[in-house]
């Protein structure tokens, strides 16, 4: 009786892999920003964050507009299950948060945003919060697996679907707009230069 | 890995067959080799452009490529594949025109992230704080282990 369903998960689930498994591919060949995602630094005009349901590692199912509405955030592409450039990102989120306490600026929140819904969930998440030291203001979550394809458009634009899982780093407004994209895994002086830009 | 280092370690005891530059094969440092690549021996590296050095974990060979032996982590193509033939053969690489790595070359990329073509690999290769036993160690299990 669940053998369809079943199917369709694992179908669902291997087009997610192979989704970030190519584009992660392409950073690896050094696919220029401009190509993975627009472009680097500001966005304008700023994109507003669209109606996209989000399951939290703690299990709470916010909006994502909801989510990063208040706050600067710096938001990340990943999925626990990548050996390749996310346990990179992973790291990279560590030090951004690192010199975010050595600023001791607690107003900055960073999300990791999975592209694998089906398999990411909140133990996988909150596994992952851990393995990199996260703080509470350092959240994990998946969208909902019919909402994939909106969040990829909020960040690529709509790109061809090898393009979109990059290492850059999205930075939002306290009006969960998208207002900026760094460079490929960028350093945590990046990261910290756009958000004085935008705060 | 203990297993494949014995392995090596019991094939160069009858004789290194699959060697086909016996003076280079030291057991010791091919079975280092593994564990370089494996990281099981941490090798300290940083990204591009970074000040603060990635964490071991995340800087294992292979999470991203295939060894001798060895499948990657990742699904195939995100990497090359390194072994003997990848390295020694002369061949275009990233665009750069054909060229083989030696044991310097492939030191100096490992090092500098600037292969023997002078083309820079991409940010997500760290660079390697890798001293001459590690490189030499890196080398040796790459180009003298057997490929499946």
């Amino acid at each position: 009786m669940n053998a369809p369903r079943r199917l369709l998960t694992c179908r669902a689930a291997s087009l997610g892999r192979r989704r970030l498994l190519a584009a992660s591919a392409l950073a690896w060949l050094g696919v220029p920003p401009a190509r993975a995602n627009d472009s680097t630094g500001p966005v304008m005009p700023a994109v507003a964050a669209p109606a996209l349901p989000l399951r939290r590692h703690d299990g709470a199912a916010p909006m994502l507009a909801a989510q990063l509405q208040g706050s600067l955030t710096a938001v990340q592409l990943m999925f626990t299950g990548c050996s390749t450039v996310c346990p990179i990102q992973g790291a990279l989120f560590s030090t951004l948060q690192a010199a975010l306490l050595t600023e001791r600026n607690a107003a900055v929140r960073l999300l990791s945003l999975s592209i694998d819904p089906l398999a990411d969930d909140p133990a996988a998440l909150s596994a992952w919060l851990r393995r990199f030291g996260a703080r509470p203001t350092w959240s994990a979550a998946a969208p909902a697996p019919e909402a994939l394809d909106s969040m990829f458009r909020l960040f690529t634009g709509g790109a061809a679907a090898g393009d979109r899982h990059t290492g850059q780093v999205y930075l939002f407004d306290r009006r969960a707009r998208l207002v900026w994209r760094t460079s490929e895994l960028p350093p945590a002086e990046e990261v910290m230069a756009g958000l004085r830009q935008i705060g | 890995m203990m297993m494949l280092a014995l392995a090596f370690g019991t094939a160069l005891a009858v004789g290194p067959a699959w060697s086909e530059e016996p003076e280079a094969a030291v057991p010791s440092s091919v079975a280092r080799g593994v564990r370089l690549f494996d990281g099981a021996e941490p090798l300290a590296g940083t990204l591009s452009g970074h000040n603060a050095p990635l964490p071991s974990a995340a800087t294992r060979c292979i999470q991203c490529h295939a060894g001798p032996g060895r499948s990657a982590a990742a699904v195939p193509g995100f990497a090359p594949p390194l072994d003997r033939r990848q390295l020694r053969e002369t061949l275009p690489r990233r665009g750069g025109p054909p060229v083989a790595y030696e044991r310097a070359s492939f030191c100096r990329t490992l090092r500098t992230g600037v292969d023997p073509a002078h083309v820079t690999l991409p940010r997500a290769m760290p660079r390697f704080d890798a001293d001459d036993g590690q490189c030499a160690a890196l080398w040796d299990y790459l180009t003298q282990a057997p490929s499946e």
